[in-house]
Formats: C-alpha cells, sequence, structure tokens
C-alpha cells in the first residue's frame, strides 16, 4: 500500500515535469489523461505536486536560494569571473595585467536561453534571452552597454559609479536592483526595484526614480511609465504583467524565450492587451492571445506569424 | 478521457475534473471560495469549448491550464484592487498580495528543504523552475543525460512535498 502510494507521486511528479513543457507530443498528451483518468489517487497526487511547482512560494523560494548563491561567490577570488574561460590568449595577457576589478568582456544569449553572470565586482546580471550586453569594468568605474534586450541589474556598492547605457538613455547607480529593457521600437524602459537610480536622456535631462517606478526613453526623451506591481522584474519569474501594452510588446517579450522568431503582421501591431502572461511558455501564451483576442496564429517553419483573423 | 462535445455527454459525470481543479486550485491559494469558483468555471468552460464542435480529447491537461488562467485572473484582480498600498509595499520590501496568500512560512519551509538537497539537484531545480531552461537545455548544460536531469527534477519536487507536508503547510483540508 505504501509503495503504491510512492510509486503514484513518483509519477505524478514526472507528470508535473512533463506539463512545464512546451513541447509535448500528442501522445505523451494521450498517456498522461489515460494515468489522470486511472484514479482518484493519480488526479490527487498530480493536484499537490502540480500547485507546488507552480506556487510563487516555491518561486520566490528558488530564486532566494539561487540569489544567496550568487552572493556568496562575490567573496571568492574575483579572477574566477575576470578570466574569460573561451580566449586562451587573453588569459594570458590578463594574467599579467590583472587587477581585481577590471572585467572587459561581452556577454551574449541566444534565443530562448537567459543567464545569470556575476561581474568582476560581484555585481549580478540577469540577462534574458536574445539579448547582449558589453562590460567595460576598470578602476575609473563600471560601465555596461545593453546593445539589445533586457537585463536584471543587482548592483554592488563598491565606491566606483555603474553606468548602464541603452540607446540614448543612460542610467547611473551606485547599489541598487533595477531592470533595463530595450524594446526594438527605440524605446527603452528601466524599472527600478532598490536603491535609487538616476536616468538621463539625450539633451541631458534626467530623472531620479525611487523604488517602484519606472522611466521610458523614447526618441532620447524621458517619461514616467506604469508603476510596478512586484519586487522583482516579471520576466525573471518568466511573467509578464500589464495593464495596458501593444501586442507588439507583449510579442517582443515572449520572442526572446522562443526557438522560433515570432512576428506580428502590422494590422495587429497596436492592438492593446492587458493581462499576466508566462512569457516563458511562449506557447501557451499564443494560444491564450489567439482566444483571448481573436487573432490568428500561424506557425511556419521558420517563424511563427501573428495576423489578423 | 475524451468529450466531443456530443449534448448526450454533456450529462457525463464531471466530479473527477471537478474534484481535481478543486484540489488543484485550493493547494495554491488554500481559499475554499476561490478553489469551488475556479472548479466551477473551469467545467463551464471546458463545456463550452466541447459546443464549439471541436473533440477535446486532452480534458484534463486543458483544465489545468485554464484553472491556471483563472487563478493568475484572480491574482491581478486583487493587486489591482490593492494598488493603493502597492506603493508602501514596494518601498518597505513586503511581499506582493500573492505571496501573502502563499504565506511567508511556506517560503521559510521551501528554502530550507532546498538547501537540505545535494547542490547538484538543487542546482536543477533552480534552473528549471526559476530560469525555465528544459530538461534538454540543463542537460546539455551540465553534461548529463536528459532522463537524469528529469529524474532530479521529480525527485527534487518529492523532497519539497515531502518538506512542506512534514510542516503542515501542505496539508490543508478540503471542504
Amino acid at each position: 500500500m505504501k509503495t503504491d502510494q510512492k510509486r503514484i507521486m513518483a509519477e505524478a511528479a514526472a507528470w508535473v515535469d512533463w506539463s512545464a513543457r512546451s513541447d509535448v507530443s500528442t501522445a505523451e498528451a494521450a498517456a498522461f489523461e489515460r494515468w489522470m483518468g486511472e484514479s482518484e489517487a493519480n488526479r490527487q497526487a498530480f493536484a499537490d505536486l502540480a500547485a507546488l511547482w507552480r506556487s510563487d512560494a516555491l518561486g520566490e523560494a528558488a530564486a532566494d536560494v539561487a540569489a544567496a548563491r550568487f552572493k556568496r561567490r562575490g567573496y571568492n577570488p574575483p579572477w574566477r569571473f575576470v578570466i574569460p574561460s573561451t580566449v586562451a590568449a587573453a588569459m594570458a595577457a590578463l594574467a599579467v595585467l590583472y587587477v581585481p576589478w577590471m572585467d572587459h568582456r561581452t556577454l551574449v544569449t541566444e534565443r530562448a536561453a537567459p543567464s545569470d553572470t556575476v561581474l568582476a565586482d560581484g555585481s549580478l546580471v540577469r540577462l534574458s534571452g536574445g539579448s547582449r550586453l558589453v562590460v567595460r569594468q576598470s578602476p575609473m568605474g563600471r560601465n555596461v552597454t545593453l546593445e539589445l534586450g533586457e537585463a536584471f541589474f543587482d548592483v554592488r556598492h563598491d565606491g566606483r559609479p555603474f553606468a548602464v547605457s541603452a540607446g540614448e538613455g543612460r542610467v547611473r547607480v551606485m547599489g541598487t536592483a533595477f531592470n533595463v529593457d530595450r524594446l526594438s521600437s527605440g524605446r527603452t524602459e528601466v524599472a527600478l526595484y532598490r536603491g535609487a537610480v538616476r536616468v538621463r536622456g539625450r539633451s541631458k535631462e534626467t530623472m531620479d526614480i525611487s523604488p517602484g517606478e519606472r522611466v521610458i526613453v523614447d526618441r532620447g526623451r524621458l517619461s514616467r511609465g506604469a508603476p510596478l506591481s512586484a519586487s522583482k522584474p516579471d520576466w525573471i519569474d518568466g511573467w509578464f504583467d500589464t495593464q495596458d501594452a501593444s501586442l507588439a510588446h507583449l510579442v517582443e517579450e515572449i520572442d526572446r524565450f522562443s526557438a522560433k522568431p515570432i512576428v506580428v503582421d502590422s494590422a495587429v501591431r497596436r492592438m492593446r492587451i492587458s493581462g499576466r502572461f508566462q512569457v516563458g511558455e511562449p506557447r501557451a501564451v499564443l494560444a491564450l492571445i489567439e482566444t483571448a483576442y481573436g487573432v490568428q496564429v500561424v506557425e511556419e517553419s521558420d517563424r511563427i506569424r501573428i495576423e489578423r483573423r | 478521457m475524451a468529450y466531443d462535445g456530443d449534448d448526450s455527454q454533456a450529462t457525463k459525470d464531471w466530479s473527477p475534473l471537478l474534484n481535481f481543479v478543486r484540489r488543484l486550485t485550493w493547494r495554491r491559494l488554500r481559499r475554499a471560495d476561490l478553489a469551488e469558483d475556479v472548479a466551477q468555471e473551469t467545467v463551464l468552460r471546458l463545456m463550452e469549448y466541447g459546443r464549439g464542435g471541436v473533440p477535446i480529447d486532452n480534458l484534463y491537461g486543458l483544465a489545468l491550464r485554464i484553472a491556471e488562467n483563472l487563478v493568475n485572473e484572480q491574482f491581478r484582480r486583487e493587486r489591482r484592487w490593492g494598488q493603493v498600498e502597492l506603493s508602501d509595499t514596494l518601498a518597505s520590501a513586503e511581499p506582493a498580495p500573492d505571496r501573502v496568500i502563499e504565506g511567508r512560512e511556506a517560503v521559510a519551509t521551501l528554502k530550507e528543504a532546498l538547501a537540505k538537497m545535494p547542490t547538484l539537484r538543487r542546482d536543477i531545480i533552480i534552473r528549471r523552475r526559476v530560469n525555465h531552461q528544459s530538461c534538454a537545455a540543463i542537460a546539455a548544460d551540465l553534461g548529463l543525460s536528459v532522463k537524469a536531469v528529469e529524474k532530479h527534477v521529480t525527485r527534487g519536487l518529492l523532497d519539497l512535498n515531502q518538506a512542506f507536508g512534514e510542516n503542515g503547510q501542505g496539508r490543508g483540508k478540503l471542504n
């Protein structure tokens, strides 16, 4: 009896992991339905484990444990993070020129593959998929340029200024946590979660923001965006939460998590969207907007297209 | 359990599915009223789908998705109502409203359980749950087989569930 329950729990756990995948075959889906139809015990075990896996409590606990690990790593000798593992020649040069506060490199993420990096100064950078960040840390200052995509920064205070450039906007910070989202429309969004930052546009115009606020840099001009509704950016947990965004913006967010590029027809680009979307699961979001907003999602061999129905 | 939208099937027994969604929602929100609402609404929507003439052969899979969306809608609504406290919430680093529902204790229990796990398993759970990496991507990163990664996720989830249960957090009575 006891071993029976154990077997059911193990099977349920495997199905929960399966249900969080984006690429499921119809054969697997049918097997899942069969398994669920088998007994009340199966359904209960699955409900319990699925609720636990999807709970915000687990998301938060796991994110906290992950963040704590980064902090611990920060106390290790910084050279660990300075040496680019792939460039042998640069390693030799760095061995000579090495100073603990130098870090020169370019971080690039593939589509659908966000990644975390600890810089030489101990700051954490979390790059979303399809993003590119150029890092230049010297004894004089810490500069990074977000050339593409979106990044979350948890900056370690070390006396040197930390500046993020993105398009025509520039953010200067000390010790603080914030998110920079570079949208292809030429807009850049800066959202602050902790500390204080000053954002500068093209015309030396600046804006100071406090935690919970968002600034939008559009063609070098600054304006305030909608206030934030969480303690860290949505995309880190795989969510995009908006009360008024264009379909094009939502698609840009899910596109970074999608293996195939997603494009939006001009006829529906400006459609207004609100809701909370699990951007980490692009297919689920596409299915949702297809039903909720009456658009058509067409999958082609090399891309996914959204058009008017 | 296939449902082909035929009217005769509209009288089918929905209670296993209702029970499933009720339990799923209860476990996430710990609110009996919402669990009941979400369960009823999910079945209604499934019946509507069926009436559209499209045969539904993935009833439980669909129910899972619909219930999930309804729960998220609920969070959003509550967040909107709670708008006034929102800036205070952020300034004082208090948890967001949905986190309050889940409870601080749950987070603490799960953190403890994660800390107790073997390093590799913990790393895999974090990659899967926080970074939304696929098992295949994790396997490639860590030089493991996909099967091995899946095994770690499964075992890890069972570890977490056990810790949750021992603490009394996960044992909610259904009414």
